[in-house]
């Protein structure tokens, strides 16, 4: 039980992290963060590591406006209406462009769930039915019982097999 | 017995008799028939995967038509397009954001200029691109910039500075850039009378030294103002 409270609470903690993150961000515009989360337009790279004149455009552009107090959303739009939403360096979470998130989620989530399924599948599929005329015999289970006593109290004493 | 009851009570019931027991042998065993539906759905999934690479990575080529065109002394189409205005200028003297459709410029010749505040060679061709303006302007041809993945504010500023007095079209995100095959910034495009391209210079105009162009540009820029409207010619090109 406790071992399931901490998971849960784990779960939470890396699911909820990312959103404290974002409300930090909104607050204090974390200028290196967002620049991660643009691309250069010319040059398909991040922007953080792009050093394209264009990208350097858009560094000076983002810390003018983060000087003005602008929000980092405010910023982002600012520059999709310039770019395009291409200069974002991950899909929104809106609209149709949620599907790139779902998805992969979707199909980790699929796939957890299916273990569970398949692996009783695969046992069910593995178990034989016993043979016909599996009764075992008298002297049959005379060895039985000779061979479980023999491993509960093994004969050579002390010199057991680890 | 004992040890079997379970099971065998269970084994009765289920449908899923073993098949050696079908004498008939019609229908194929269910799990077979799960198993080729399972196998069909994981091909068709990878299908459609590879598909989707491949269109993806066929389509982020820029486009070679116009000059494949060109170099078989033809004249492609010129890729239509409707966008927003970033810098008014005569004729196109509509307020900033007013929508400007290439189709709208039919019947005139049109050199097309793409440039980008950020780009070096632009600011030495802005007064060469400025005089073909004033020179043709009578003639009824239009200069038309297109400002290519730019901030808008800095290339307001950069047409205000460089004195583009030729209207600009914005193109932020850079797709008509990529229609016209245009790689780099800037490069300027001759287009006739049919909106066909005549001409495409896939770098800067040079009006002095050892790379000079314009001459050959404003030559082929005559020729096309030459051509009457409807007497479209097969001929063209460099």
């Amino acid at each position: 039980m406790n071992l399931r409270r901490l998971l849960v609470a784990l779960l939470a903690l890396v699911l909820l992290a990312p959103l404290a993150a974002g409300t930090a961000l909104g607050q204090n515009v974390d200028v290196r963060a967002l620049e991660r989360e643009l691309r250069c337009p010319t040059c398909d790279t991040p922007l953080d590591t792009s050093n394209a004149p264009v990208a350097r455009d858009m560094k000076e552009f983002i810390r003018e406006r983060a000087a003005e107090g602008w929000t980092a959303d405010q910023i982002k739009d600012a520059l999709v209406a310039d770019f395009g939403r291409e200069v974002l360096a991950t899909p929104p979470k809106e609209g149709f462009d949620l599907v790139a998130w779902i998805v992969p989620a979707l199909v980790v989530a699929l796939g957890l769930a299916a273990i569970p399924v398949l692996t009783r599948s695969w046992a069910r599929r593995g178990r034989r039915p016993a043979p016909a005329g599996a009764d075992a015999t008298p002297e049959e289970l005379d060895r039985l019982q000779r061979e479980l006593e023999r491993l509960e109290d093994p004969p050579g004493g002390g010199g057991a097999p680890r | 017995m004992a040890a079997g009851t379970i099971g065998d009570v269970s084994s009765t019931d289920q449908t899923t008799a073993p098949a050696p027991e079908d004498p008939d042998g019609a229908p194929p065993p269910p799990r077979d028939r799960r198993t080729v539906l399972w196998a069909a759905l994981t091909v068709a999934l990878i299908g459609l995967v590879a598909v989707l690479l491949i269109v993806g990575l066929t389509n982020r080529g820029v486009s070679t038509t116009i000059d494949d065109a060109i170099a078989r002394g033809e004249r492609a189409e010129a890729p239509e397009f409707t966008l927003p205005l970033l810098v008014p200028g005569a004729p196109l003297t509509a307020p900033e954001g007013t929508e400007v459709s290439l189709s709208d410029l039919r019947g005139r010749p049109v050199v097309l200029n793409i440039w980008a505040s950020w780009c070096d060679p632009c600011k030495d061709e802005a007064p060469v691109i400025r005089d073909i303006a004033t020179d043709y302007a009578p003639q009824g041809v239009v200069v038309l910039g297109l400002n290519v993945r730019d901030l808008s504010g800095k290339g307001r500023a950069f047409a205000q500075r460089y004195g583009l007095t030729f209207p600009s079209v914005r193109d932020g995100e850079g797709r008509v850039q990529n229609r016209f095959g245009a790689t780099g910034v800037p490069e300027t495009f001759v287009i006739d009378r049919e909106g066909r391209v005549a001409l495409a210079l896939r770098g800067p105009l040079v009006d002095r030294g050892r790379f000079a162009n314009v001459d050959d540009f404003r030559r082929v820029l005559d020729q096309v103002v030459a051509e009457r409207p409807g007497a479209g010619p097969s001929g063209g090109g460099s």
